[in-house]
Formats: C-alpha cells, structure tokens, sequence
C-alpha cells in the first residue's frame, strides 16, 4: 500500500538521489523511493488530469492537459510549487517524441524542444519555445537525411542528436540552431532486429545503448540483451564498451536518460535500470554489465497506459558531478580524447589466499582416500580433479558416476570464461571453453540438446556452430542466409556429429500467417527453406522443437501443435490436440498472446507449460496420445522441468526433493535456484528480484567424446 | 572383523558390555601416552578388532603413524562420539554442532586437517573420515585447479602431455 499524504509533502529522502514519480491523470503524484521500492502518493492539484511529459532537470515535470492544450512546468519539491506557464500545445501525444529542455528554467537559457515522432510525422522538426513565449516555434531539420527524433541528450548547456549523425543543438542570439558535426559510422546498424535505443551522456562522453527484446512483443517483451557502444569522436564511429564505469549507473525511461553516480545500496555501478512496463505490472528492470545479468523488481502494481510512465527525477546536484580533468575543460565532449581501455572493467578473478604452509602432503593421500573425496564432488568439480597433480590423476574414473541434470550454461565475455550453474546443489563454476575466447564474434547461445549447445556468431547471428563445451567438439552447419530470426531450433540425433543427424529450424512471423522451416543434413551445402502461408495462422512460440516419436514438435502460441517429419520432409498443423488458447489477438493489445510458451517430452509424454506473470501460476498440460487432447495437470509425477525461451528440458525423478517443481534461468544473489513448487504452489524464493544471464542455455552435460573422432 | 561363530561373537558382545567402563592406553609415535574409555576407544575400528582379539588391552596400544597432537584431537572426536549416545533431539544438535565446530578449526589449518583425516583412515573411524573428507570435497567445489593447489598447498607436477592424457581419459569415460 502506498503511503499517502494530503498536505502537499515530500515522502523523506526526495531530492537527494534519485527517484521516480508517476503522474496517471488523477490529482496525486506517485512516488517510488528505489532503495526499497516504496511508494508514496502526495496530492497535487495541478496535476489533476493533466498528462505527465517527463521529468527534467531534477523535479521539473513538463505537464500538458490534452483536452485544452495547456501547457507548463511545474516544480515539485519547493514550497510552493513553482509553476512556468508555456504556450498551448495542440499536438496530439503521438506526434511527439523525445522532449529536452536546454538548461533548468532557472537559467535565461531555458528552452523546451519537442521532436517530432519519426513513426507518424514524415517531416522532421523541432517545436520549442523559451518560458513567457506565447508560442511554440517550428523549426524543420534543414538536414534530409536526419531525423531528430529519439537520440538526444543534455550535455554542458547544448543537446546531442546522436544516432547515424551528431547534431549539436544550441541557442544562438534567441534562436535554436542546429550543427552538424559529422556522420557516425555504426557497424553493427543493420544487424539489430527488435529493441530500442537510447543516448546518454555519462563523464563527456556519449553512449548508445540498444535493448534488444525477443519478438515483437511490446510491452510482454522479454528483455535479451544489452549493447553498449561509445562514441569514439576520433573515429567518428559507434564503438563496443563492456563497461559504463565502474561507478556510474545509467537510468532510463521513455527517451529519458541520465548518468548518475552509484549510490550504494540503492543503484548499482556499472548498472544500467530501466523503467519499463510489462503486463502485469510496471517493472524496474536492472541490466548489470559487469556479469551481464538482468534482474527485475515490481515498481507500481499496474502496467501504465502509455504516457503514464514513472520518470526518474534526478536531483540537479548529483547529475552535473563530473570528473574534474573532464569538465575543467572547455567543450570537452568534442575535444576529450577517448580512452577506450579505461573503460574495459578488469577481471576480477578470485582467487583465495592458500595456507602459509606449503607441504605438500595432500599429494600423498591414498588413492581410496582420494576416492572417498571424489564421491562428494559433482560433476566439474570431478572433471578438475585429476588436473590438480599427478597423484591426484590416478583416481579412476571420476566422473562416470556422476549423475547429470541441466545446468544453466552462461558466457557474459568473450574471454573464453564459461559459467555454469548447477539448481539442484546452488553452486556455480567456471569452465574455459576455448572457442568462446574470441575478439571477433559474439557468441549468442540459441538452444540446446543433449550436451551439445546451438551457438551463433557474428554481428548478423547468421554464422552458426553446435558445440559441446566439455569436450569442444564443434559441428558447423552452413551459414543461415539471413540475421538469425529463429523461433526454435533443434537437430535430431543425440550427437549431431552423427552423419544422418537432421537440422531444423523453424520461425513464423508475428501474426503466424507466415512460417517458415529450414533444414540441413550434414551432407548438404546449404539449409533448405520451404514456405508456408496460412489462413488460420499459427503463430510459432519460443521455444525449442521437441524430437518426440521420430517428429520435430513445435508449439505454437495458442497452444497447438505443428510436426515436421524428416523422413518424408513434410510439415504440417496438427488438427490436434486443440489450441488451448482459442481466442487469441496476437497484433492487438491482448497479453495472453504474449504470454511464454514451453513444450518439453517428460519420460515419453509431452508437456507444455504456458507462463502468463507473476501474479499466475503456470499451467502445466500433459497431451493425452489417445484422445490428442491437452489435460491439465497440478502434478508433473515427481519430475522437474527446466523451462528457457531457448531450450526446456526435463528431469524424471530428480533426487532430493527436486520433484515437481518448475526451474527457471534465474538465481538469487546467494545463488539459490529460483522455480515454482507446484505442491505448495509458489515461486521460490519469489517471482521477482532476482537475477538471469542474459546469454545462457540449460546444457545437460555431456563428457562423450565423440566416437569417430577419439579413437586411439 | 572378528566375528568368526555366533557363539564368538555373543562373548565379545559380553564381554563389551561388561568391560564398558574399562579404561585403554594409546601411545602415540613419541611415546604419550592417552587414557581413554573403551566406548571412545572402540570408535576405531582398528582399535575394536584389537581390544576384541584380547590383545595388550593392559599394556596399551601403540599408535605408530599418529602423532601426540593428532591424537589429541582425535580422542576429542571419540570421546564425544563414544562416551555420549545421542537420544533426543537436543543431544543429536548438540552432537551435530560439535561436529561443525570441529571440522571448522581444522578446516583453517589444512595440514592438520591432512594429519587428523589420515589417523582416521589409519585408525578406521567411519565418521571422523566422513567428517574430513567432506571438509576437503567443500574445499575443493567450484575451485580451478590453480585455486585447490593454492588451498592445499599442492606443488603442480604435470606436463603438458599428463593434462592432454587426462583430458582424452575424461571424455572417453
């Protein structure tokens, strides 16, 4: 429950750091303390339904009531609100895209820009207008080939445009004037598929982030990863970072962005948070660089409506801290040298202090000593030991009788360095793997089956390579012709070294009217695609096909199922089992089409599970082969499931109580697995909070060498 | 074991019985010497099949790859282990808190920890070897192999050619 005040105060710790503060229309201001996620609601009548255009220069929001085009500034946190009127404003919210205003309206520079949205307006222009002006000035972008719109942020009393060209935009004698200062070059432009960008300016430098998001999914998304580029002004060219600094947190929401410094306890260095509505709630959602992890809190208890976003508001004094060397000088975005190596966080390999004594006698234990020892360890922990020294090599077999499930699997650098995290134990380890050890390509995980992991590489993802990281055998089907756009992929056989080994991928467009299969056998030079088109569409779901009876299973969104069969090379919609889902608007605002979807072969019966939010517990469907009819179930018979976008998998009887519970990707910060016990029916430890890799797959491991090329 | 008839083994456990209180000698490799109940003694299985074969119960037995400190700390497990018989709950946490305080002093001296595990190899006392080589698998979990020779002490003595074997064995297993 928010706490809620009538006389006009500020929830305590306002101004200091940052907050957010959410208009909704109504006569109160939402207030969300982010160091615990409080809210606070304070009555303001201004505001009364009056639409929120953000939060800048600290508390100024920028307010516009739709109904008679009155607009103005209205400073929250003194006493009294200080309010500015601006001239009317007619144009409809849509028109609109990113708005800055250059300096606080304390400055005689103060000036409020709007740029036109690119989506609805073929023209691109700036509106602005100074406080006491009676009205909004236009001003078309005299560049053609630049539009003004999203990529523009605030820095030493002048505004950057800045996506495929820097604009510089100042006040001159009274007047805004546009400088173009050159092209960017952005290697990696046309290899994005969905997610949007955002410009910051963090120390004199400026920095593109782009979010991708799986699909099309609006605001249901799942966030999958995050890109950091800093503009090398020498170059002129959008250049990869893995870092913001170590004590520096990005905020973001809508086009707003700030540089902030970390705040102990309550933003996280080296972190970028983003406000961002899902359909259950509005989250706040923090990509963390340093291990390039997402996690996600629940800000407000409903998605907002568009323009009804929370804002950060970001006190004035901690914005303008910058490093002395940097901002002693004059203009020194354009004339700072960048440093790119400052920016490449160190590795901070752990590694604990060993005993002062150095005897040696742990080399001498007894081989059934030794035995004794190996029979606690798990399955890493078993492959390293032989490794340590020659006494400790003579243990025989150490891992045949370790037993397996899936491990969360997780590259965050391109340093070779491989994490894997095991739910059942909650422990985590590291593996080099030294295909991942690379400076050019960047290695996305895709799926997996049986040990073996579907990677792409490259900037377009079309470069593709199935691997097994215990023991890097490598298979490397031909390149996709396109950017990798897969719903799911999957290959037959347990070793897809094995030469009848079948390929197979599958993706559909938004509306499922539209699918697509492609196929490859090792002795083919390229994949074969086959078109289909639909009447009744069937929009395919993330997830992974699933091997069943000799078949390639997909499942698509509404809950049906497709077949490919390799054999006769032929796909088709199954008649049954019936969609689950018979009603569904996948291009309208209908969250249950956005809803995630898992098809999984639990000890020879199929299992779908489809994940609605937090508020929902899964529902679990076991396909009855007889009637060809999804039941659901409360029960999966003691098994676990192991659910991703990329790859399901499931274990029958896992030991120790691990029956019939739902893992996730995701682990707490003491490295507790996070699933939903369906006996008891919750999550656990909870649903949010807690933290997912953003390029991970469940990998069963698998130590089998492959057999025609390890013969000795 | 020493449990060759039925009618052999119903006099030992007689004989256990009744000799419950009587007290044993260890002499550890310099010469000490430890008195010990037979309960904290029989938490050897080397010393139980010695004292069950009618051995030098009077004289003592000599320990001969134990050291006096070793012992020591040997003889604080058997005693807690062999002179209490845990009954309630409380007692059985009691039992397991002394067995977590135990094993964290050795943990922070890992040649001790290398001594007290190989008495108790040498000595055969299930749990305390239970007790130890657990603390040395806890030890070794998610560390590389560069980490556990730094924990243990472990000079690196492979080559090259040793870590290539190593790993081919691995992946054919």
């Amino acid at each position: 429950m928010a706490a809620k005040s009538d006389d006009n105060s500020l929830p305590p710790g306002f101004g200091t750091r940052p907050w957010l503060v959410q208009g909704s229309r109504g006569d109160t201001l939402t207030f969300v303390d982010v160091s615990d996620l409080s809210l606070h609601e304070t009555v303001v009548p201004e505001v009364r339904g009056k639409t929120c255009l953000g939060c800048m220069h600290g508390d100024w929001l920028l307010m516009l009531d739709e109904s008679t085009a009155d607009c103005f500034l209205l400073r929250i946190s003194t006493n009294p609100r200080s309010k500015i009127q601006l001239p009317p404003l007619h144009q409809p919210l849509n028109f609109l895209s990113t708005i800055k205003m250059l300096e606080s309206p304390d400055s005689p520079k103060c000036t409020i820009l709007i740029a036109s949205s690119p989506e609805v307006e073929e023209e691109s222009y700036l509106l602005y207008c100074r406080p006491g002006e009676d009205e909004w000035t236009k001003l078309v972008s005299p560049f053609n080939d630049i539009h003004l719109s999203a990529f523009m942020c605030n820095y030493e009393g002048k505004i950057y445009s800045a996506c495929s060209n820097l604009v510089v935009i100042d006040m001159v004698d009274g007047k805004i004037q546009l400088q173009r200062v050159g092209t960017i070059k952005d290697e990696e432009k046309y290899a994005r598929g969905s997610g949007c960008y955002h410009v910051v300016e963090s120390c004199g430098k400026l920095f593109l982030l782009w979010i991708e998001e799986l699909g099309c999914f609006g605001n249901d998304g799942l966030l999958t990863a995050i890109d950091v580029f800093c503009l090398d002004l020498e170059l002129m060219s959008w250049e990869r970072v893995e870092s913001i600094g170590s004590d520096r947190t990005f905020l973001i929401s809508e086009n707003y962005t700030f540089s902030c410094p970390s705040i102990e306890g309550v933003l996280q260095g080296n972190c970028v948070y983003l406000v961002w509505s899902s359909c259950d709630s509005e989250r706040l959602y923090k990509f963390c660089l340093d291990d390039m992890t997402i996690s996600f809190q629940q800000i407000l208890p409903q998605p907002t409506k568009p323009w009804c976003r929370a804002f950060w508001t970001v006190p004035a004094s901690i914005q303008s801290i910058l490093p002395m060397e940097i901002s002693a000088k004059p203009n020194s975005l354009l004339s700072t040298k960048l440093s790119k190596d400052i920016l490449l966080n160190d590795l901070d390999e752990h590694i604990e202090d060993g005993p002062e004594n150095s005897l040696c006698l742990w080399e001498h234990l007894p081989v059934d000593l030794l035995e004794l020892i190996v029979s606690n360890l798990s399955l890493v922990d078993r492959i390293r030991f032989p490794t340590v020294c020659k006494a400790w090599s003579k243990v025989s077999n150490p891992i045949e009788q370790a037993k397996v499930w899936p491990w969360l699997m997780h590259i965050s650098k391109q340093d070779g360095m491989c994490r894997l995290f095991d739910p059942l134990r909650g422990e985590e380890y590291n593996m080099q793997v030294s295909i991942f050890k690379t400076n050019e390509d960047r290695h996305i995980f895709r799926s997996s089956k049986d040990g073996w992991v579907f990677a792409s590489a490259g900037i377009y993802g079309h470069d593709i390579f199935i691997i097994n990281p215990f023991t890097e055998d490598i298979v490397e089907p031909p390149m996709f012709e396109r950017r990798y756009h897969y719903n799911g992929v999957s290959f037959s056989s347990p070793n897809p070294m094995c030469p009848n080994c079948y390929f197979f991928g599958i993706n559909s467009s938004l509306s499922g009217k539209f699918l697509n299969i492609h196929t490859w056998r090792h002795e083919e030079t390229e994949w074969i695609e086959q078109h289909f088109e639909y009447d009744v569409p069937f929009p395919v779901g993330y997830n992974n096909p699933v091997m069943f009876c000799g078949k390639f299973y997909c499942l698509g969104r509404k809950g049906n199922l497709g077949a490919f069969d390799p054999t006769s090379n032929t796909w088709e919609i199954l008649d049954k089992p019936e969609p689950i889902h018979a009603e569904m608007d996948l291009l309208e605002d209908d969250h249950r089409g956005r809803e995630f979807c898992y098809l999984v072969d639990l000890e020879g019966e199929l299992i779908s599970v489809l994940l609605h939010n937090a508020n929902e517990a899964p529902r679990v469907f076991k396909l009855d082969l007889t009637k060809m009819s999804w039941v659901e179930v409360e029960d999966i018979g003691g098994g676990a499931l192991f659910l991703d976008h990329r790859t399901s998998y499931s274990v029958g009887s896992p030991d120790g109580g691990h029956g019939n519970r739902i893992y996730f990707p995701r682990y707490s910060v003491d490295r507790k697995p996070v699933f939903y016990d369906m006996d008891n029916k919750i999550y656990y430890p909870s649903f949010y909070g807690h933290i997912e890799p953003l390029n991970c797959a469940w990998v069963v491991p698998n130590l089998h060498k492959n057999e025609s090329t390890s013969e000795d | 074991m020493a449990s060759g008839s039925g009618a052999a083994a119903a006099a030992a456990d007689a004989e256990e019985k009744e000799s419950g209180s009587r007290m044993i000698t260890l002499t550890s490799n310099e010469g000490k010497a430890f008195v010990v109940t037979e309960a904290s003694a029989r938490q050897s299985a080397t010393i139980r099949s010695m004292v069950d074969d009618g051995g030098c119960v009077d004289k003592g037995f000599p320990l001969p790859n134990v050291d006096s400190k070793t012992l020591a700390r040997v003889i604080q497990y058997s005693d807690e282990h062999g002179n209490k018989e845990p009954h309630t709950v409380d007692e059985r946490a009691a039992l397991a808190k002394f067995d977590r305080d135990f094993i964290a002093e050795l943990d922070a001296d890992k040649a001790f920890l290398y001594d007290v595990t190989m008495a108790a190899n040498y000595l055969h006392i299930q749990g305390l070897l239970a007790l130890t080589t657990q603390c040395v698998a806890d030890t070794i979990k998610g560390k590389t192999p560069e980490e556990i020779r730094t924990a243990f002490g472990i000079e690196y003595d492979l080559t090259a050619q040793d870590e290539k074997e190593i790993k081919e064995e691995d992946t054919h297993a």
